[in-house]
């Protein structure tokens, strides 16, 4: 199993966007790890949004979206996209829901449609990805320390 | 088939096992824990011994094996496939599935989808991390378990 830090350990203040990652070999499973340190919460208005976005290098979509995170704790996540089975998005509900995802995303424009930063917070995608992994932090309210956090991505 | 003895001996205390490395990918693996014998002497002796998974940060269960709670020598064997969507199985009979939450939470042991909190028989199947290892939950008086748990990966 390859592993790579998509993100070592950072403090971000502000919306960013992570470098992608290009696989070098096709893996048919990728399990994520979102670890977050510490993220602001002083004003009690910051959110946090994470999200895993896949692409071909010329269309990018969402793979998987962490819950939100607008409490200042310590949290891990870990979600596993698996690449044999049928498109579909399940939940972070106990148990999950699965639905069948659109058969052709529309991703033109970021925001909508199918493009990044539209999986609903909690989700993860299946079905097939492109030839690279990157990611998406979005950052919301009065922000004057940040988040502390690193994603660790493994593949095979 | 490679095959590991991911434990054997007697445990007498709650325990986290020394992670095993995969040296391959493996897509589906065989757990059997086989208990050679069980004290209840004080009537009061349980252990529940979990196969956990991770990625060096992140760890969870993927196999709970139903809780030993009697004497006698038992065998039980779990299979986990990673081909298959998240999900547990329970160990009724038919098995009950269910999908499991997409985003595993695993930052606090035994909470959420943390380490021992798989219900007891129940096996999960998804993805799993480049790593695997037992945790034994043991309650009770003078609760002393003889066993070994073995596992086969392909």
């Amino acid at each position: 199993m390859k592993q790579i830090a998509l993100q070592p350990a950072v403090t971000k203040l502000a919306t960013y966007s992570g470098t992608d990652y290009v696989f070098r070999f096709n893996p048919k499973e990728i399990v994520v790890t979102l670890d977050v340190a510490s993220c602001e919460q002083d004003d009690l208005d910051e959110t946090y949004d994470i999200y895993i976005t896949t692409g071909d290098g010329v269309s990018s979509w969402d793979i998987i979206h962490f819950p939100q995170l607008t409490t200042d704790a310590a949290y891990r996540y870990t979600a596993g996209v698996n690449c044999r089975l049928a498109l579909q998005n399940v939940t972070s509900a106990v148990p999950g829901v699965a639905a069948n995802d659109p058969a052709t995303f529309k991703t033109d424009t970021e925001g909508a449609g199918n493009a990044v930063l539209t999986l609903a917070s909690g989700y993860v995608r299946h079905g097939p990805i492109g030839n690279r992994i990157g990611y998406r932090l979005v950052v919301a309210g009065t922000v004057t320390v940040g988040i502390v956090y690193s994603i660790r991505v493994s593949m095979r | 088939m490679k095959q590991i003895v991911l434990f054997s001996g007697t445990l007498t205390v709650t325990v986290a096992g020394t992670a095993y490395e995969f040296t391959s990918d493996p897509e589906e693996l065989i757990a059997t824990l086989s208990i050679t014998s069980h004290d209840r002497t004080s009537a009061n002796e349980t252990i529940n011994i979990y196969i956990t998974s991770s990625d060096g940060v992140s760890t969870w269960d993927i196999v709970a094996f139903p809780q030993i709670a009697t004497t006698g020598a038992k065998i039980y064997t779990a299979r986990v496939n990673t081909r298959l969507l998240g999900q547990n199985v329970t160990t009724a009979t038919p098995g009950t599935a269910a999908v499991d939450p997409a985003c595993l939470k695993t930052d606090t042991a035994s909470a959420d989808e943390g380490i021992k909190t798989l219900t007891a028989g129940m096996v999960r199947h998804g993805p799993i991390g480049n790593r695997i290892a037992y945790v034994a939950a043991c309650a009770g008086t003078t609760p002393i378990t003889v066993c070994s748990i073995r596992i086969s990966m392909r």
